[in-house]
């Protein structure tokens, strides 16, 4: 602020009027040249518009970016997925089964003030989760038939965007 | 199978059950306790000795005889074998040297409740929950307060599990192909176990795994 001289109220004015410029380039997903001519529009002096012009064509690609992958926290987003191949050996009650089974495990995130259905925490505090597996974390398992079907499914989405891009 | 301790000390005792109707009985309740093992109570076992009149060490060890015996043959025989399934128990059975229509009871028992023997069997054993239902959507951003067109596509999926539990996930396009090529993999990695020929041999004794009962 001293080293501008300015006021408090000259500072906010300031900040608040930049920034309002790039949400709105942003809104209209602006490409340089028709942010330029945007901006001659307006009464701002030849020099103050490259200012902007260069500050938008270095951070302005990944500021967009940033805001469509604004998510409001529900349904959770998949953060990661782990997998493990199983094969049965022998156990308590059965010998030499050599089915293989696959373990999938979807870590997810859950913003702390995200939308939450009242179903589903209503859920999470009678469900009897495992102790050693920690919350935001679903694992389960399947045989190979099982997994083919998983497969199916899985192909009938990607057929759907496909068709989408189409 | 001969050298299990419980089963060597039922063959000795087998000489107190002289009628086959007997014989019958320990073998119905036995199966039933093993294709029940959870829900099954006490009652049926406590009718069971009354009804054999026998003394409590004689039925103790009759029944647990029994039943370690049943148990070791589900365990020979969840796995389909190139033999057929009562050529394969009657070799098995030999060397404990029953009595003949014991043991031809035994194996008809054995065969015809073979398929809840083998389902309770794996049903024992602990395991992950597995997917019930799986629905999906998908869906595309069109615009946000933010950004007037966006056009993003993402994947809405729906799991429900056999242990109850309801998930609603979000996947973003580059999880989603991460899935997919997981699941490919895990795919061919399963056809190749399932066809390695290592893995596959017809071998009865697990080595090393023997003294596990």
């Amino acid at each position: 602020m001293e080293l501008y001289q300015l006021t408090l109220d000259e500072l906010d004015t300031l900040t608040e009027g930049c920034s309002y410029i790039f949400e709105q380039a942003a809104y209209m997903s602006l490409k340089t040249k028709s942010f330029q001519n945007h901006l001659s529009t307006t009464a701002m002096n030849e020099d103050k518009i490259k200012v902007f012009i260069t500050v938008w064509e270095q951070g302005g690609e990944m500021y967009m970016e940033s805001l469509k992958n604004q998510q409001f926290g529900y349904p959770p987003l998949v953060k990661d997925i782990r997998w493990e191949l199983h094969l049965p050996l022998a156990s308590s009650t059965t010998k030499l089964d050599r089915a293989p089974k696959a373990q999938i495990e979807f870590a997810y995130d859950v913003p702390k003030n995200a939308i939450q259905p009242s179903s589903v925490q209503a859920q999470t505090s009678k469900n009897s989760l495992p102790l050693d597996r920690q919350p935001n974390r679903l694992l389960f398992e399947m045989n190979h038939k099982e997994l083919s079907d998983f497969a199916k499914q899985i192909e009938l989405i990607q057929g759907q965007l496909d068709s989408l891009s189409s | 199978m001969d050298r299990h301790p419980e089963i060597k000390r039922f063959i000795g005792m087998v000489g107190n059950i002289p009628q086959q109707k007997q014989w019958r009985e320990l073998l119905q309740t036995t199966l039933n306790h093993h294709r029940n093992r959870d829900t099954f109570g006490i009652e049926p076992i406590t009718k069971l000795r009354d009804s054999l009149g026998l003394s409590e060490d004689v039925f103790s060890a009759l029944y647990t005889g029994m039943f370690c015996l049943i148990g070791q043959m589900i365990r020979n025989h969840t796995r389909k074998g190139t033999v057929p399934l009562e050529t394969a128990l009657a070799e098995e059975l030999q060397p404990l040297a029953l009595p003949e229509k014991y043991a031809k009871e035994l194996i008809s028992g054995f065969t015809h409740y073979e398929k809840s023997l083998t389902s309770s069997a794996y049903a024992h054993i602990p395991h992950h929950p597995s997917i019930e239902q799986f629905r999906w959507r998908t869906e595309v951003t069109i615009s946000t307060s933010s950004v007037n067109r966006i056009l993003k596509p993402s994947i809405l999926i729906e799991l429900r599990l056999t242990n109850g539990r309801k998930q609603l996930l979000s996947l973003n396009m580059n999880q989603f192909h991460h899935l997919r090529y997981i699941v490919a993999v895990l795919l061919k990695q399963m056809a190749d176990i399932e066809n390695d020929e290592l893995i596959n041999r017809d071998v009865k004794i697990l080595p090393g795994v023997t003294e596990i009962v």
